[in-house]
């Protein structure tokens, strides 16, 4: 069983109370300070231009890797060519 | 009190969620014109002065930080407004030691009874059961009842505020009814 606090045609707050506790600024200000705070915190990878650049820094990464390995294939066959030619 | 909005009042409300979006300063109509119902929605189950106002500027300003998410499904803004309310409220007893209040007002009360529907005897007698008997329903059911019977919502904005269908909103507060009824004959 749970005890329920039951008020039965109890007055609410009237008008002028409740204007009392408006304030839109305090909303906003802390509004802006939540927003500034998870745009500062954001994790990285949420960051649509900071993977962009990561994923195009890995592409430009691997396609030197690639043609590295594939001018030292060049090389060690055309190394292999000179030797098969002096012996 | 549900509010039936003309077609116009829905679009110029749109509008200014629109622009919201984009500068939260522009949110400052909305929160004038929601400010006092979401805050009464709060206190009739709090029934504390203070305590409903930070709830009530958490609302708002959960609001704000979720309105880039908000979208229109054919349901006042307002229900957007007491579904994160709702949350807050429950958040909050959830937190604090302190007892859930149910606000009744006549209005309400009679319309209660009338779906009760039971054989007319000592108003206040009556009314004594029904006060009881809520004891024994759970903090969901109260939701229900509170927003059905007490604050005037249609079942497809107490579905959108819970997060159920309309449908299942409209079976779960009959299911509450006949409980009550079933407690009521019970007493007799």
């Amino acid at each position: 069983m749970n005890n329920y606090k039951i008020n039965k045609n109890k007055s609410l707050p009237d008008d002028e109370k409740i204007r009392k506790h408006m304030d839109f600024n305090k909303v906003l200000g802390e509004y802006n300070k939540v927003h500034s705070y998870s745009h500062a915190t954001r994790p990285f990878y949420k960051n649509k231009k900071f993977m962009g650049f990561i994923i195009l820094l890995a592409t430009v990464i691997l396609a030197i890797i690639i043609i590295e390995r594939e001018n030292e294939k060049v090389e060690i066959k055309k190394s292999k060519n000179v030797n098969e030619r002096l012996r | 009190m549900s509010i039936h909005q003309s077609t116009e009042e829905i679009k110029n409300e749109l509008a200014i969620i629109t622009k919201a979006k984009v500068d939260p300063n522009r949110f400052s109509a909305l929160y004038e014109k929601y400010y006092k119902q979401i805050f009464l929605f709060i206190h009739r189950r709090t029934d504390d002065e203070d305590n409903t106002a930070d709830l009530t500027s958490q609302v708002f300003l959960k609001a704000i930080l979720n309105l880039p998410k908000y979208e229109y499904k054919g349901v006042p803004f307002s229900a957007w407004l007491y579904r994160i309310a709702s949350n807050e409220v429950n958040q909050y007893f959830r937190q604090a030691k302190t007892t859930r209040a149910i606000s009744i007002e006549e209005e309400g009360l009679s319309r209660l009874m009338g779906e009760l529907n039971e054989e007319p005897e000592e108003q206040h007698e009556k009314e004594q059961i029904i006060m009881e008997s809520l004891n024994h329903l759970t903090k969901e059911e109260i939701q229900y009842l509170e927003l059905r019977f007490f604050e005037d919502k249609s079942f497809r904005e107490i579905g959108y505020i819970l997060l159920v269908t309309e449908n299942n909103a409209k079976v779960r507060t009959y299911r509450i009814i006949d409980k009550i009824k079933k407690m009521i004959r019970e007493r007799k």
